[in-house]
């Protein structure tokens, strides 16, 4: 089955007057169809960049230095600013963490439901427009969608204003949605109500999903495979299930001991010690060698490579040997 | 001494009264409301000295108000707060008193690492400045002083000469911690202290809490919407829905003899680093807004085993186990 | 990216202002004529108030023509006699003065009100913006004139003119500032701490929100310079004995029309460098501040 997305050696670079920040340096990654795969990693790791960078909306001082995109064999680097508007919105869709980034306060919410239906489709008239926005707004669970059409965003709470940005991402039925930290702002029930959702229209359109967040537990129910991300870099990727009961990398280790369900109650957390480098200044050799138990003189030296690892997922790591 | 903190059916009312135009209006037969939100609506409970108490709830259940009414800083407008069974604030008698000798006493750790420490001033001026005002120490101990106190909360004293801007989300909460220990506190009110940080330090933090709470003695009232955490720290929990609290139990009951529908509810939403393939079970409906709770019990138009009585009456909040209260009617 | 040294940080605000050249040119004009203002009894060529130097027989000599001592007036010479360029010197100290003068006190009167109403509140908050928006409703020229009028000319009843139409701009910006800065945590935790109502709003409110006052500030002066030179020139403001350059410009209003026009036009044009010079730097002290609000 070939990849709705391939990433490879995606490099994002950010030229400021403090320095140059390698916000996302060499990774790759794939995502199949219908596939919900988790891009996991802390602040600063580059995972929203990433996204960003899939769509085309890195601004200066930003820039893709190198790495290709490719979307349905499509190069989005090398597409026009036109086509790629055309992609946007319509086969690879966007969820923010904050829902009025997508929502714009002085319109309601039928208007740009709307909008964003007869941009991508400029034949198809108001009526039906409309009735498959109601539609859409009634598959995210939101109750009396015909009121609520007519209402504008700051007249929903949060978790609603959510749902309806989940549901505009729906509406083109895209191929692909970058969820970034779509419930990290929501209450921990309506959380549970919109990862519900979401996971129930993926599997029922078939649309892949490239859920980007630092909360692990979020995406190890939902994910059929995970990337982990440091300092720019995806460590270690793999099945939801290894990476999760069977981390390897001790970044990844690490960050599992550290949720307190994995602790026993009342002793003190296992704790990754030390801070993430600054991006302006990381260390020659492997990021997270100062903060690892595994360190080793050569990783001093040497940044490591993604390699394969005998059970099929990939690693940076020079210690961890291919062998099991 | 029994309890260190006595928090007695605390009330916090928001109204927001009418204007000049809607009484104008309301004269002529118009039906202009006031608005009034009971942020925190008759709250007791009482804290033990050692204890951590949790406090978990989602937005609306008012668990950060109720915690600067009792770090002192929210007005109350109904009820009092006792600390170490002297009237600390509140109302005595129908008089409004506050006690300002205990305010030190009782501190607080915030949120934001980014808007809680002052940009303009320096780290060992940020966790001075109360001291020295308050005459604890002198200006010219003031080094010393803040170096022990970094110590404390495992910073390098080369903080001390630099501006919070420096420093990153973690280092600031620990700036925050050393501030509000600098005065000696017997109570700490964490008011969503690690929300804010990555998984990582989040640990590192909860880690320091835990030491400090051995070797300071301290007393916590940890506020937070995360259950894992609280889970993990909490002696006791308080749980609250849209200002009321409705349940309060030992960690352990609460999670393996849970008795309110919300808090099964709460629990069983949070996610877990649990593979197997989970069909979340969500509860269904919106948090409905403080300005227009529901009649009754206000979690019934959610509750999966509602009643008719729900819908009409408030269930009173009673003990139903050593130890263990809950407001359910289905305890009846 | 470690800012602590104080002369890194005038490094970093001097490269961001410098971004815009017209601004550093705005901001060299201003700091010739600061110089001029300053030292303008050193640098005169003469004392145009030294009555034992002034004649009426150089009266009214055009730019570069020498009178009869063979001194050369550069700007010309007014009706009484007076080299222009020295009058302007001295013009630009007086006007500057009593522009930077009532600005201070302004900012500091205005500081006062809109940080404590905007930490306070309630009916307190609303009284004061409601005086201050009423005030700000009313054209500032037409406010100086009452007050003028009513009492008199003078320095100090100008400055105090001059303050009383400026101070509802900096409460304004000031309560803005404060409004954003209370409800702040750091706020909450110095009440927390029990520090103390007057030193929150000194230690910790008031200096973070001086960015934008200082950006009023220097709009505000520019506009005070003007104010007052608009007083002046109709006679009000300042006294005969105190020239500012809107005095210069009413007296020489007269021989406008016989052609003389050196005696007007050239104070004007000092002025209006000096205006505009100081809305430049303003402008680009403003954005600035703009997007970097998060220092």
């Amino acid at each position: 089955m070939k990849p709705i997305l391939e990433v490879e050696n995606l490099k994002t670079y950010f030229f400021t007057k403090e320095g140059v920040v390698k916000a996302v340096d060499d990774i790759s990654f794939h995502i199949n169809p219908g596939e919900i795969v988790g891009l996991v990693g802390e602040s600063g790791s580059g995972k929203t960049i990433t996204g960003f960078s899939i769509l085309g909306l890195i601004d200066s001082p930003g820039k893709i230095v190198s790495g290709n995109i490719k979307f349905k064999d499509l190069d989005l680097q090398k597409i026009s600013a036109k086509q790629m508007q055309d992609i946007r919105g319509n086969r690879i869709a966007m969820i923010f963490q904050d829902p009025m980034m997508t929502l714009n306060p002085v319109l309601r919410i039928e208007t740009q439901m709307i909008e964003t239906i007869k941009a991508h489709n400029k034949t198809i008239s108001q009526q039906d427009a409309y009735n498959t926005c109601r539609d859409a707004l009634g598959l995210v669970g939101i109750s009396s969608p015909d009121e609520r059409m007519k209402a504008y965003p700051h007249q929903f709470s949060g978790g609603m204003r959510q749902r309806v940005s989940i549901a505009i991402a729906l509406l083109n039925k895209p191929d692909l949605i970058i969820a970034d930290e779509p419930t990290t702002a929501l209450d921990v029930t309506i959380q549970g109500q919109v990862i519900f959702e979401m996971q129930k229209l993926c599997k029922e359109s078939g649309t892949a999903l490239l859920w980007v967040t630092h909360d692990l537990a979020v995406v190890a129910g939902i994910t059929d495979r995970i990337s982990v991300m440091y300092a720019g870099r995806i460590i270690e990727q793999g099945s939801t299930d290894k990476i999760i009961n069977q981390p390897l990398h001790p970044y990844t280790q690490g960050l599992i001991k550290s949720v307190p369900s994995k602790n026993k109650k009342g002793e003190k957390l296992h704790q990754i010690d030390g801070m993430v480098p600054s991006m302006f200044s990381l260390p020659k050799g492997c990021a997270f060698e100062e903060r690892c138990y595994l360190r080793s003189e050569q990783c001093k030296q040497e940044e490591p490579s993604e390699t394969q690892h005998t059970d099929g997922r990939f690693l940076r790591c020079l210690n961890i040997g291919k062998q099991t | 001494m029994k309890h260190i903190l006595e928090v007695k059916q605390v009330t916090k009312k928001f109204v927001k009264s009418l204007d000049k135009t809607a009484k104008f209006v309301n004269y002529f037969g118009g039906s202009y409301k006031e608005e009034v939100v009971h942020a925190v609506d008759d709250v007791s409970f009482n804290i033990q000295s050692g204890e951590v108490v949790g406090v978990v709830g989602e937005s609306g259940c008012g668990k950060s108000t109720l915690g600067r009414m009792i770090a002192g800083i929210m007005p109350l407008t109904k009820g009092s707060i006792a600390f170490k069974e002297k009237h600390y604030v509140g109302y005595v008698n129908d008089k409004y008193q506050q006690d300002h000798a205990i305010d030190l006493k009782i501190q607080m750790i915030f949120q934001d690492p980014f808007s809680s420490l002052n940009p303009r001033k320096k780290v060992v001026d940020i966790i001075s400045e109360a001291p020295i005002h308050h005459q604890i120490i002198s200006n010219k101990d003031k080094k010393s002083f803040v170096a022990e106190i970094l110590n404390k909360v495992g910073l390098n004293i080369d903080a001390m000469n630099r501006y919070p801007h420096q420093f990153s989300g973690g280092q600031r909460q620990r700036v925050g911690i050393a501030r509000a220990l600098a005065v000696s506190p017997e109570i700490v009110v964490c008011d969503e202290s690690v929300a804010a940080l990555d998984v990582s330090i989040q640990a590192q933090i909860i880690n320091l809490f835990l030491d400090l709470r051995k070797n300071m003695n301290l007393t916590y009232l940890f506020i937070s919407h995360d259950m894992g955490v609280i889970e993990h720290i909490a002696d006791r929990i308080v749980v609250m829905y849209l200002g009321q609290v409705v349940e309060i139990a030992s960690t352990n009951e609460i999670i393996h003899q849970t008795n309110h529908p919300y808090t099964k509810a709460l629990l069983g939403g949070v996610p877990t680093l649990d593979t197997t393939r989970k069909i979340y079970e969500p509860i269904k409906g919106e948090i409905p807004s403080p300005l227009n709770p529901p009649s009754g019990c206000y979690f019934h138009p959610r509750c999966k085993f509602a009643t008719e009585k729900c819908k009409v009456e408030k269930p009173l909040f009673k003990e139903i186990a050593p130890n263990h209260f809950s407001a359910c009617h289905l305890n009846d | 990216m470690t800012q602590n040294n104080k002369y890194e940080l005038l490094a970093k605000i001097w490269s961001e202002f410098s971004e815009n050249k017209i601004a550093v040119v705005a901001l060299v004009c201003f700091s010739i004529i600061l110089f001029v203002a300053v030292f303008a009894s050193v640098i005169s060529p003469t004392d145009p108030y030294d009555l034992a130097t002034v004649t009426i027989m150089n009266s009214r000599l055009p730019p570069l023509e020498e009178d009869f001592s063979g001194n050369v007036y550069w700007l010309g010479t007014d009706g009484a006699g007076r080299d222009m360029l020295s009058a302007i010197f001295y013009g630009l100290r007086i006007s500057l003065s009593v522009g930077v003068l009532s600005g201070i006190f302004a900012l500091i009167v205005g500081a006062f009100f809109g940080i404590s109403a905007a930490y306070f509140g309630g009916r307190y908050e609303t009284l004061i913006m409601r005086i201050a928006d009423i005030q700000l409703s009313f054209p500032s020229i037409l406010v100086a004139l009452i007050i003028l009028a009513a009492f008199g000319k003078g320095v100090e009843k100008t400055i105090f003119a001059l303050v009383l139409v400026q101070w509802a701009y900096y409460a304004r910006t000031a309560r803005a500032s404060a409004l954003v800065e209370s409800r702040k945590e750091y706020v909450d935790a110095a009440r927390c701490l029990s520090l103390g109502n007057l030193r929150i709003m000194l230690n910790h409110i008031l200096p973070n929100c001086i960015p934008p006052l200082i950006v009023v500030g220097t709009l505000q002066t520019a506009h005070a310079i003007s104010l007052e030179a608009t007083l002046s020139f109709l006679g009000l403001g300042l006294p005969q004995t105190e020239p500012s350059l809107g005095l210069l410009i009413g007296n020489g209003f007269e021989y406008v029309h016989t052609g003389d026009y050196w005696i007007s036009i050239f104070p004007g044009i000092a002025l209006l460098i000096t205006i505009v010079s100081i809305n430049l730097v303003g402008d680009q002290l403003r954005d600035m501040f703009n997007p970097r609000l998060k220092r």
